[in-house]
């Protein structure tokens, strides 16, 4: 028998194709440049309506927002700014919608005794302890009682009052962390959330059918992409189509798989909810556990035969 | 490249949010402190071969979040697992009072018999402590489980959690109480340990069918 004391292994994945050669690309992905400052203006009529609604998601979907942009821009995907507010009526609604953020505070900091304490068990303890361990690596969050640390963790409070039936689940600090450090304001950001966790198809929700009805959809996929692991996967038994390895992919949308940068360009590309079937992850042959030394390989691209 | 081992045994890390159970596993594999950790999300694994009483033991370790919702993952997680760290928090009297609930969810969904090992954490803040050794001790010796107090920070009492939870499944095969070749033991036989149990009993040469794990 071989001598393998204390050998120390780590599963990891990672992208193996960060470049796809053009021929698997979509057409059309090299004829957008990231949407920057005067190319949004251009989509913006005099009054800061939207003009082409279809045209902004799909300019964004290929190619991205700039950074400089993103607060601006992502309420509009998220729902909060509809495309045909005027910057007037925009105005309006977040002086509006700040009142009703406050109101929802001011129902949190009333609640009875009784009410907190059952709130804290639920809902505050496991946010209190999220928060702080949230996007530490982005300048944003870091270090010791950082105010904006504080801004997350009072919209995810308030987020659980404003909708008790989902009240708090892990990984909602990952999706609200980089709209607050993009949007900035807490009022603002809370109802982009708000809209997030209505709209996207990704997001998580703590109820069992939506989780099982992503992996549904993975599940095909690699039944028709990649038979040969879809097989290997089958004949690991009833714990291998479960794909548990793959739960935080669908959760956070590849947030932690991805550096923040691309993950980020991933999550609005999604957002532009054009071609939505476009961005169904393909998965390479071989996502096999294997040791450190040789990392295995995991490939998002589109699909070949792309619509 | 094919590892070669006696046996590999399912472990599962379980507790509370924030107990500090994907550190205690990052401090088993790598020997250090992960510093700002990430919440855990979904379901993590790690694995490391250690030598336990002469035998070489491959440890898969299933590290999932404290807070999980989904019935899928939670039958999936549970199922088959030989040994578990149990894992409270020493200054957080919230993480302990939870250790019942946690210990009947290993139970029910593991196996009635799987071996728990219960791991009083961050012991390096004992000033901040709000549950003492000696009561927790009492907890462990009422619900039959081993006890430690550990440190994934200083790495204190981390290696002995997993091996002292590794030896007691060890003996258990040893003594027959627990049959590794039964489904759902959690345990699975390395080609090494089937070339031992095979051998004796016939000279026809047995093709050794390794775990493929």
């Amino acid at each position: 028998m071989k001598q393998v004391t204390d050998e120390r292994t780590r599963m990891q994945f990672s992208i193996r194709r960060p470049k796809l050669p053009s021929s698997e690309t979509h057409p059309e992905e090299s004829l957008y440049r990231r949407l920057d400052v005067s190319a949004w203006l251009n989509h913006l009529n005099e009054l800061g309506q939207v003009e082409e609604e279809y045209r902004l998601r799909q300019a964004i979907f290929f190619g991205g927002i700039d950074v400089s942009i993103r607060g601006e821009v992502w309420p509009f995907l998220l729902c909060y700014y509809s495309h045909e507010s005027t910057s007037e009526e925009r105005e309006a609604l977040r002086v509006q919608k700040r009142k009703e953020y406050e109101d929802i505070q001011q129902k949190r900091l009333s609640m009875t005794p009784e009410e907190h304490r059952a709130f804290w068990r639920t809902v505050q303890s496991t946010v209190d302890k999220d928060v702080v361990r949230t996007d530490r690596s982005n300048q944003f969050f870091r270090g010791k009682d950082n105010p904006n640390v504080e801004s997350m963790r009072r919209i995810l409070l308030n987020y659980a009052v404003y909708n008790p039936a989902i009240g708090y689940s892990q990984g909602m600090s990952d999706l609200v962390a980089p709209i607050l450090a993009e949007v900035l304001d807490e009022s603002d950001t809370f109802w982009c959330f708000v809209g997030l966790m209505q709209n996207t198809i990704f997001v998580s929700s703590p109820r069992d059918e939506d989780m099982e009805r992503q992996l549904l959809y993975l599940r095909e996929l690699l039944r028709l992409t990649q038979q040969r692991f879809h097989q290997h996967l089958v004949s690991l038994g009833e714990d291998g189509l479960q794909m548990l390895f793959c739960h935080r992919w669908l959760l956070l949308c590849f947030k932690r798989e991805f550096p923040e940068a691309e993950a980020l360009r991933i999550w609005e590309a999604c957002w532009a909810h054009y071609q939505l079937a476009a961005l169904c992850p393909v998965l390479g042959a071989g996502v096999c556990p294997e040791p450190w030394s040789s990392p295995c390989s995991l490939c998002l691209s589109f699909p070949p035969n792309f619509p | 490249m094919a590892e070669t081992y006696d046996f590999l045994f399912k472990f599962l890390v379980i507790g509370s949010a924030g107990t500090g159970k994907s550190c205690l596993l990052h401090q088993f594999i790598e020997n250090k402190f992960k510093q700002d950790s990430n919440h855990t999300i979904g379901v993590e694994f790690g694995s490391r071969v250690v030598t336990v009483g002469g035998k070489t033991v491959k440890l898969q370790i299933w590290d999932t979040a404290g807070q999980e919702r989904f019935r899928s993952v939670t039958r999936s997680y549970y199922r088959g697992a030989a040994g578990a760290l149990l894992v409270y928090d020493i200054t957080s009297r919230e993480t302990y009072n939870s250790l019942a609930a946690w210990l009947t969810d290993a139970r029910t969904l593991a196996s009635p018999n799987i071996v728990v090992i219960l791991c009083g954490n961050k012991k390096d803040l004992d000033p901040e402590r709000e549950v003492t050794f000696l009561e927790a001790s009492r907890f462990a010796q009422e619900n039959e489980l081993m006890f430690l107090e550990t440190s994934a920070l200083t790495g204190e009492n981390v290696e002995e959690a997993f091996l002292k939870c590794a030896r007691t499944i060890l003996n258990k095969i040893d003594s027959g109480e627990l049959d590794p070749e039964r489904t759902g033991s959690g345990v699975q036989c390395g080609d090494a340990s089937l070339r031992q149990l095979r051998q004796p009993r016939s000279a026809q040469a047995v093709a050794p069918q390794p775990c493929g794990c």
